[in-house]
């Protein structure tokens, strides 16, 4: 028979509890007000229209980013990091959800576009980033959660002054691409003297003919073309290609020969820069050096996207190739051939497989083993891009990866028509004939200039035409236009998705003996971008990930030596990192996890262990475990 | 050359201005710069507190005090937000900028509105002088002001002064770093370190990509920049001396580099010229490789450069020179043992070695094609730690007398002779072209009807001063160009029917000889326009705009090189439609002639 007092005397500290509590190291995250669990709903597309079928000037492209900044003002700040040579202000939107932080406490993804002036489908991706961002975040859990934990600098359009003159003046597909620093192109003694002007006034700068039986062109049957007639004896008018539209500005029998534009800004930048490809010196341009200056002020930018034109490229920051130091050319091509092969493999189930015979330094491996998954579904989302190796040579994208330690992607974006739609005949390329098809068919008509006559100073009667609209080649024409940026913005949100996220998981407290309790815990970061890049390392610009712990008055973290503990006797791989009393500094990679055991004395019956989580890029996370001891009857002890 | 008065002060706190201050030209002049000046200090001179505005403020009462000759430019701002300001010193009146001769019809539109004219001295050879680089180099500084205060109060006296301040242009920018010279702690240290010095793109990053020059990139520092960026937009400078302080030695480049990558006629103008110059102003032994006539057979001592030098002529160590010269030999030493003491390359093999990264005067002979030199300019060790005062106004002559030499050595280009002369004369300015279909023959006439003259002139264009209008490789350093010669003329007037326009001369030579151009590695960059799309970076834009043009300017005649050249046109004049010819070099200065036609 039991009796209370053989109870109350066997009330032994029996039951141990543990209460989990998690906080983050930030504010709690808002409701989303406008939810729209379906797809085919409104995501806020109407609450700030833009029309994505046209391209915007600088006036106009302001009046939307001070409208957005207007609007969302609780997840925007509008400002100018500085001005371009002819005082044009470089806008940039900072987003990130202020109710959860300032914006440099969060990690940043750093977008901008069209550093080359022509580039303008640059200008709309990144906008269009923006915006899909600040519409969407009351109806898309996906785009909160970015904007609650990441901040996003995006600046639409770097080259203002080159951006706003291909966007409302006649241009070439080619130009402006430079700031307007003058220059000597043709060495003659003058700065941007011949520049290209628009002889017929149509608004685009086309292809100038000039009747000449010398010359090696005819008119097309179509009378749309000036074709290259491949045998001399056939009759008729010849034509000889003049250039492109412009006056002999400066009398030298010669045109557009000095056109606007000094320095390539992508090469303007200081790591692998040249004097022969970046001249005048690194970072002469205001327009780059607003750029870099704004980079080296905020540590917090963790990748950065840089928007090009064109080619369909995904081209990614990565370690240079040890390869010409560590293998003979035999061993490369070896290697190269097995590497071919395991792609072709993969590819039989991912046709968007990437793999490159590239070997980085042991030491810099990650960074590459990063950039591969990051640029393999960077390929799976755009579909039809190509993931590349960037160059260096005082590139942008070189500049963030080598000398802050950020992945870095220049992506150029847009390209020849969509085979789908032009490669009628299937051979895979798209002739002329198929070109106006294009034309014809997909802008119904827009896109091509006519040949037609015109008067012109310099050279009498002149043909004008048979080319290409800016806006068909170097950027997409209107009809394509929203397609690309939103194609492009999946890619960076989906990079951003990927930034680390630290968190500790699977805590436990285990009784050890007596007043001893092991606590075990785990840190991952299940994304795929480590906590600091490789490089980061190497420049001594990372900071390493920590693990501390507090405990209540009574509870004590008994000193276990540095190193590994073993947590399972019997089992040799069953091992954690101790916990000291001194907070631990780890690196974790992606999709990583490090396991941790600590030792605890506690006295009483209540007492808990917090733990916390600190990573730079990867966020703070405090688990505080409440350890208490409650009664329980044991079994009666023998013979009762 | 007498070996200048340097003895020590005797009490110290004697002011060079305190001696020579009625030089001056303004009472205002001479209290603003005694102030300046005053409190010379020991050894290290102390920086005083209102220096840098004190400075600015003798500029710009010289300035204001001659303006046929002088002009401040503010050409940026420190970190601290200092003004850095350069004295233009030049007769304003003479120079031709090519800008304002060739006249530009149909532009387009909107313009742009990216460039401002070149003001007429840019038509002129420049030099420039800077101090204060390092803020804690006062007696760069002092020479500086005492370089101005010789141009401006010469110019009326001294006609040699006159001369050159008539044909060239002397850029001064007497303190490059006023922040730090503004006192203890008004230094912004996060900005620029080191001053400017230490920030420029040559020999900025290590072997292994990470920085080795100061600031977090090269060109980061704004007094760094500011030099950076007037120099792009004065390209006719082709002398660069910097003043600093302590030392007692002036290193020419380079810093980072081994000898081979110095042209050997470069190295011919740096050592046998300006070295021998140098070291015979301030009574150094000059080595007896240098006092040989520099010829064209590249004889010994045509190589021999600095970093090589050896014995002197006095025979200091004995010997004479002219052993094979191992300048070429990348990675070796070039250490005082086997140089001169007071002029030397500052190269040192260690590639570790902390200093020489981001040199300034690296950067303006390697990137930019001047002759550079940094000047310690006061050695406290040689002169037993005298305080400057006597001693400091030695050592301003000094140097006054080397950059006084320098600028006699400019190029000049000129039309040495020019003429124009009727061969026929006929009813069209083009010849008529037919096209023929069938039997039917079109025939087009181009250009308006009328009476020309067909014409052929003939010019010799000559580089009268002593060195060529660009260092020897400088036309491969992008932003530099060739030497070129336009002809000027009513376009609906004068239509040319040989020849082009303009046309380029490479580089004119000067009048002194220098060593034949070593058999070098075909050059990565011909020579070219000053920037812009076209170079080898350009990628993008490059074909398209290749294929604009409509004919290439005729390429500079192999077969004409030295200081002359003889170009030749033939075009059709309608009436009495004025010709002229302007020649145009970076670094030579622009020239211009009428013509006559006979």
């Amino acid at each position: 028979m039991h009796t209370k007092t053989f109870r109350r005397r066997l009330l032994v500290p029996a039951l141990v509890v543990f209460a989990l509590g998690v906080t983050a190291g930030s504010t709690p995250l808002r409701a989303q007000k406008k939810l729209q669990p379906s797809p085919g709903g409104s995501h806020g597309e109407m609450d700030f229209p833009i029309n994505w079928k046209q391209y915007y000037g600088y006036a106009e492209k302001t009046k939307i980013l001070q409208g957005l900044q207007k609007q969302y003002a609780h997840l925007a700040d509008l400002s100018t990091i500085g001005t371009s040579r002819m005082g044009r202000d470089q806008w940039m939107l900072t987003i990130t959800a202020k109710a959860t932080g300032d914006a440099g406490s969060k990690p940043a993804m750093w977008v901008d576009g069209a550093i080359h002036g022509n580039e303008i489908n640059g200008v709309t991706c990144s906008l269009y980033v923006a915006w899909y961002l600040l519409t969407r975040y009351d109806y898309d859990p996906y785009v909160k959660g970015l904007v609650d934990r990441t901040t996003f600098y995006i600046l639409p359009g770097l080259n203002v002054d080159g951006n706003d003159s291909y966007a409302m003046e006649p241009n070439t597909e080619n130009n402006p691409r430079e700031p307007y620093r003058p220059g000597d192109d043709d060495g003659d003694g003058l700065y941007d003297e011949d520049q290209t002007e628009d002889v017929d006034g149509d608004g685009e700068i086309s292809v100038m003919w000039a009747e000449d039986q010398a010359g090696e062109y005819m008119m097309a049957p179509d009378g749309r073309r000036f074709v290259r007639v491949a045998d001399p004896r056939v009759t008729g008018t010849r034509f000889r290609r003049v250039g492109m539209e412009g006056y002999d500005n400066d009398g030298d029998g010669r045109i557009n020969e000095d056109d606007l534009g000094g320095p390539d800004p992508n090469r303007n930048f200081p790591f692998g820069w040249t004097l022969q490809d970046g001249w005048p010196y690194p970072m002469s341009e205001s327009e780059t050096r607003n750029v870099f200056e704004f980079q080296l002020k905020h540590p917090n930018i963790f990748a950065s996207f840089h928007f090009h034109n064109t080619g369909r490229l995904i081209m990614f920051m990565a370690p240079p190739d040890t390869r010409a130091v560590t293998m003979t050319a035999e061993q490369r091509t070896a290697q190269e051939a097995r590497v071919a092969a395991q792609l072709e493999d993969m590819r039989r189930t991912d046709k968007y497989a990437q793999l490159f015979p590239r070997v980085a330094a042991p030491e810099l491996q990650n960074d590459m083993d990063t950039q591969l998954a990051i640029v393999t579904e960077g390929a799976h989302i755009l579909k039809d891009y190509t993931p590349t190796f960037s160059g260096l040579s005082g590139q942008a994208q070189a500049a963030s990866y080598n000398m802050l330690g950020a992945f870095a992607y220049l992506v150029e974006l847009w390209g020849p028509p969509p085979m789908a739609e032009v490669d009628r005949n299937g051979d895979g390329r798209m002739d002329e004939d198929e070109q106006q098809a294009w034309f014809d068919t997909e802008l119904t008509g827009d896109g091509w200039i006519a040949p037609h006559k015109v008067k012109h100073p310099d050279l009498g009667e002149v043909w004008i035409g048979g080319s290409a609209k800016k806006h068909t080649g170097r950027t997409p024409p209107a009809p394509y236009m929203e397609t690309e940026a939103l194609r492009q913005t999946h890619f960076v949100l989906y990079s951003a998705s990927q930034f680390p996220r630290v968190e500790i998981d699977r805590v436990s407290v285990t009784p050890a003996t007596g007043d001893l309790y092991w606590v075990d815990a785990t840190v991952q970061n299940d994304r795929v971008y480590p906590t600091f890049s490789d490089r980061a390392l190497q420049l001594g610009r990372a900071t390493r990930d920590r693990l501390s712990v507090s405990t209540s008055p009574n509870v004590t973290l008994v000193e276990l030596p540095d190193g590994v503990v073993r947590t399972d006797p019997s089992n040799a791989q069953a091992a954690a990192t101790a916990l000291t009393g001194k907070a631990a500094e780890f690196r974790l990679r992606g999709r990583d996890s490090i396991r941790f055991r600590g030792l605890v004395r506690m006295t009483g019956t209540e007492g808990w262990v917090e733990l916390r989580a600190e990573s730079k890029f990867g966020g703070v996370q405090t688990r505080r475990v409440a350890i208490k001891i409650a009664a329980q009857a044991s079994a009666p002890p023998p013979g009762a | 050359m007498s070996t200048p008065d340097v003895r020590p002060a005797r009490r110290g706190r004697i002011s060079l201005w305190d001696v020579r201050a009625t030089a001056f030209v303004t009472a205002a002049a001479v209290v603003a710069a005694a102030s300046v000046v005053s409190a010379a200090g020991h050894g290290q001179a102390p920086v005083r507190q209102g220096r840098p505005p004190v400075v600015g403020d003798y500029l710009k009462q010289v300035a204001a005090a001659h303006p046929a000759i002088a002009e401040l430019v503010e050409i940026g701002r420190t970190a601290g937000n200092r003004p850095i300001h350069v004295l233009v010193v030049s007769n304003m009146k003479t120079g031709a900028a090519i800008d304002s001769l060739v006249p530009l019809q149909n532009p387009r539109k909107p313009a742009v509105n990216n460039l401002s004219p070149m003001k007429a001295y840019m038509g002129k050879p420049g030099q420039w002088i800077d101090g204060g680089a390092h803020g804690f180099a006062p007696a760069g500084t002092e020479v500086c002001l005492y370089v101005i205060d010789k141009l401006v109060s010469g110019y009326a006296a001294d006609p040699e002064i006159k001369n050159l301040v008539d044909a060239n242009v002397f850029y001064i920018c007497p303190l490059v770093y006023p922040d730090a010279a503004a006192g203890p702690g008004t230094a912004p240290s996060a900005a620029a370190p080191a001053g400017a010095n230490g920030n420029y793109p040559e020999g900025w990053w290590k072997d292994d990509n990470t920085p080795g020059g100061t600031g977090a990139y090269p060109s980061s520092s704004p007094e760094a920049r500011a030099l950076l960026e007037f120099f792009t937009n004065h390209t006719n400078i082709l002398m660069v001396q910097s003043f600093h302080t302590h030392g007692g030695v002036t290193l020419r480049p380079f810093a980072r580099w081994p000898e081979s990558r110095v042209d050997p006629r470069d190295a011919a103008v740096y050592d046998r010229v300006l070295g021998k110059k140098y070291l015979e102003l301030v009574g150094e032994p000059v080595p007896a490789s240098w006092t040989a006539p520099i010829g064209q057979g590249g004889g010994a001592g045509d190589r021999q450069s600095a970093a090589t030098a050896g014995q002197p002529a006095a025979g200091r160590r004995g010997g004479a020179g002219g052993a094979p010269p191992p300048a070429d030999q990348p990675g070796r030493r070039a250490s005082a043992v086997d140089q001169p003491a007071a002029w030397r390359t500052g190269f040192n093999h260690d590639r570790q070695a902390p200093g020489g990264f981001g040199v300034f005067a690296d950067w303006a002979y390697g990137q930019f094609g001047a002759y550079a030199v940094s000047t310690q300019a006061w050695d406290p060790q040689g002169q037993a730690k005298a305080a400057p005062g006597e001693a400091l106004a030695a050592v301003c002559e000094t140097h006054w007398q080397f950059e006084k030499y320098k600028s006699t050595l400019l190029p000049h280009v000129e039309i040495a002779e020019a003429s124009a002369k009727v061969l026929y004369t006929a009813n069209q300015a083009t010849r008529a072209s037919a096209a023929q279909e069938g039997d039917s023959v079109a025939v087009r006439k181009a250009g308006v009807p009328g009476k020309y003259k067909v014409v052929q002139i003939t010019a010799t264009i000559a580089n009268s001063g002593a060195l060529p209008t660009q260092v020897a490789q400088g036309t491969q350093l992008r932003g530099n160009r060739e030497d070129v010669v336009w002809l000027l003329g009513d376009r609906t007037k004068v239509t040319v029917l040989e020849g082009s326009r303009w046309m380029r001369l490479g580089v004119l030579q000067g009048t002194l000889p220098l060593p034949a151009a070593a058999a070098r590695p075909a050059a990565q960059a011909g020579a070219r326009g000053g920037g812009g799309r076209g170079g080898p970076g350009g990628q993008a834009g490059t074909t398209p705009l290749a294929q604009l043009r409509l004919q290439t300017p005729e390429a500079a005649d192999p077969t004409q090189v030295g200081s002359r050249r003889v170009v030749t046109w033939l075009v059709a004049v309608e009436g009495d439609a004025p010709l002229r010819i302007a020649v145009t070099s970076q670094r030579g200065g622009t020239a211009v002639r009428d013509l006559v036609i006979q």
